[in-house]
């Protein structure tokens, strides 16, 4: 019988249901563990550019 | 222990069910793995504003003439408070995410921008603007103006005076007066109904599209300066007949992918909220792209054609979703950046990561066309097969490095596993025998062709072969050939027998008049007679034909290639999986041996190298 894996827990804090204005008093060292990995993401963009036919590309 | 004194817990993270995580790592992911995606969109557009906002208080006057940041931070966490959907709507915009991007890179020093920064950043006045109209609060603010431009994110662009490139236009808002945008003497009133055209104001167009219960709300974007990759662009607006004929082509569009693709239409009514077209180039090839900074947003060509837009859209909602999903895990670990290897769909090297986004994508266009061409009319049905072989193969062979990757993360393996099992699942469709001949041929065509240009043999261990070749000995050495991949070999890549094929499939009747001589293609495709004759599956002399052009021009590549596929097509030589494996080596042992005044032929050289035992090659780093 096929074991169920778990639930994926990310690196991402979950802030969906935090309003602009509380995040204001949020503490530094609170988002930044998420913050890293979301700089380290924005300062290598992904961009996928495709052309065809002939040729596709990504 | 009071309450206060306990510890509080830790912050909460995204969670990704298993369901979710393995739907999307086999190609699909419903409309509840695309929220899931979103949710993690919204903290990460959160955490990025409140970056943005920490690093522009800390360094000053980088706003210039504009508010400090600070008042637009106000407006965003005043309109969240009291009308949150239209804070949500500005928040999740893709422009909104792919100028937040751009933002931070001009502040981390890592792009470069022609206006000065504050007209860039100043974006950010101007999304609080866009903010506060959407939420019907009264604001007094300035926005950047570019070129007599001023953006109002999300709900249209307004035209003033263009006196100087970059310049500040007062902006207001008020329940009493509605909205104005002022730059010297001349007012531009918004109407009250954004949506609605007013004398120099752009409103953005929204197409709305039903399939069944499938619904399609997107903006057509041809203004905000961050509709694109990264760098801001001018606003190419549409006319009201080319905004109408996008509209028609994204309806059929959608009427053809929620009849065919209904989980696909289900999802992308959820993740995909903006199109973005791109020009046309002079050779109307179809092109689209998006950007992992932008999610939700596709940028296209005009299609000739519905299944065109149809399949273009597939592509680019793949790669969004992927992009989503790298967000909130690593599927490769940082190394794979600068590992080079072969892309069915690209000429030159691709890095590992590039690889993984084409599979997924081509998963996606191949299960399109797999579903397509039991709804397509005869006339269009030979070459759906043939679309479907081609890119069920493409993933097929790209899925392999990544199978064998050593830079897969823990999850990462798990993912690969998963989108390999749906790509495995892909070949279990049976098509024609002509699309799977040609499927065959160009994918054979072009690996040939990539590994001739870009895999470099170790030259000392080509030499040593050579030499043990011209002695008539089986080699003692050099029974492992390193090689390196390199880009380079940047002289035009003919795609000449591509073409021919697809003529051959689309239009059978142009091909056959080619082939008699009656018609011709643009010398730009660089046909041969011998081209000609492998797409009309004269494979014997093809075969005549490249050995007969390598006599006089050894070293020619496409000739090369050629050879290869015509070789195994014919199984005229007991070598064609040597030909085919390892193009790159006969071609290399046979050049040398050339040098060396030997008198031997492609064939010989693979039929030698066929014979000696356990000869492999393996890249220099591994």
């Amino acid at each position: 019988m096929e074991v169920p894996e778990p639930t994926i827990e990310t690196g991402l804090i979950d802030l969906v249901d935090v309003s602009i204005s509380v995040l204001a008093s949020y503490d530094t060292d609170v988002l930044r563990p998420s913050l890293s990995t979301v700089l380290a993401q924005v300062d290598r963009p992904r961009k996928n550019i495709g052309t065809g036919p002939p040729g596709r590309v990504d | 222990m009071t309450p206060e004194e306990r510890p509080q817990p830790g912050p909460q993270h995204h969670r990704i069910p298993w369901p979710d995580f393995r739907s999307l790592a086999r190609g699909a992911g419903g409309e509840s793995s695309i929220r899931l995606l979103l949710s993690g969109e919204r903290s990460r557009r959160l955490l990025m504003l409140w970056a943005l906002n920490r690093e522009l208080r800390r360094r000053g006057p980088l706003l210039g003439p504009l508010p400090p940041v600070d008042k637009a931070w106000d407006v965003f966490a005043n309109i969240d408070a009291k009308v949150p959907e239209a804070m949500t709507a500005v928040l999740m915009s893709p422009q909104f995410g792919i100028w937040l991007s751009r933002a931070l890179r001009l502040l981390r020093g890592n792009a470069a921008s022609p206006a000065p920064q504050w007209a860039e950043l100043g974006y950010v006045h101007a999304a609080a603007f866009a903010a506060a109209v959407r939420a019907g609060l009264d604001l007094q603010t300035h926005i950047p103006v570019l070129n007599g431009r001023a953006m109002v994110p999300t709900l249209g662009m307004v035209n003033l005076p263009a006196h100087r490139a970059w310049d500040v236009a007062e902006a207001v808002t008020s329940s009493e007066e509605g909205s104005s945008v002022r730059l010297d003497d001349m007012v531009v009133k918004l109407p009250s109904d954004p949506a609605l055209a007013a004398p120099s104001w752009w409103p953005h167009r929204h197409v709305t599209v039903r399939a069944g219960e499938f619904v399609l709300r997107v903006v057509l974007d041809d203004l905000d300066p961050y509709r694109d990759l990264a760098d801001p662009v001018p606003p190419a607006r549409l006319s009201d007949v080319e905004a109408s004929s996008w509209s028609d082509t994204i309806g059929k569009a959608w009427e053809l992918l929620g009849r065919i693709c209904p989980e696909s239409a289900a999802a992308m009514s959820v993740g995909l909220t903006s199109i973005a077209p791109l020009p046309a180039d002079d050779l109307n090839q179809n092109r689209s792209a998006s950007t992992g900074d932008g999610f939700g947003a596709a940028m296209i060509t005009p299609a000739a054609d519905p299944v065109t837009l149809a399949v273009g859209l597939v592509h680019e909602f793949q790669h969004i979703k992927l992009g989503g999903l790298l967000h909130l895990v690593p599927i490769l670990h940082a190394p794979a950046n600068s590992v080079l290897v072969y892309a069915p769909w690209r000429d030159d090297p691709r890095p590992l990561s590039g690889l993984l986004q084409g599979v997924y994508a081509f998963l996606g266009i191949a299960g399109f066309w797999q579903r397509f061409r039991w709804d397509a009319d005869d006339a269009e049905r030979e070459a759906a097969e043939f679309e479907f072989a081609y890119a069920r193969r493409q993933a097929r062979i790209g899925i392999r490095s990544l199978l064998g990757s050593p830079f897969l993360t823990h999850l990462g393996r798990k993912f690969i596993n998963e989108l390999s099992a749906a790509v495995n699942t892909l070949q279990t469709h049976r098509v024609s025998t002509a699309a799977a001949r040609a499927a065959w041929a160009l994918a054979t065509d072009h690996e040939s062709t990539w590994r001739i240009r870009h895999i470099h043999p170790d030259d000392d261990a080509v030499g040593r072969l050579t030499g043990s070749l011209l002695a008539g000995a089986v080699a003692a050495t050099a029974r492992t050939i390193t090689y390196v991949v390199a880009s380079g070999g940047e002289d035009h890549w003919y795609h000449g027998r591509l073409a021919l094929h697809r003529i051959g499939l689309y239009s059978p009747h142009r091909l056959r008049s080619i082939a008699r001589g009656s018609s011709t293609m643009h010398s730009g495709w660089g046909v041969t007679r011998a081209d000609l004759a492998l797409a009309t599956n004269d494979t014997p002399r093809a075969e005549a034909g490249y050995r007969a052009m390598l006599t006089t021009d050894p070293g020619n590549i496409h000739a090369w290639s050629g050879l290869v596929v015509a070789a195994a097509a014919n199984k005229s030589t007991t070598a064609w999986r040597t030909l085919i494996r390892r193009p790159e080596l006969v071609r290399a042992v046979y050049l040398k041996a050339r040098q060396r005044g030997a008198t031997i032929s492609p064939i010989g050289v693979a039929e030698w190298l066929d014979r000696l035992p356990g000869i492999r090659t393996q890249p220099a780093w591994s």
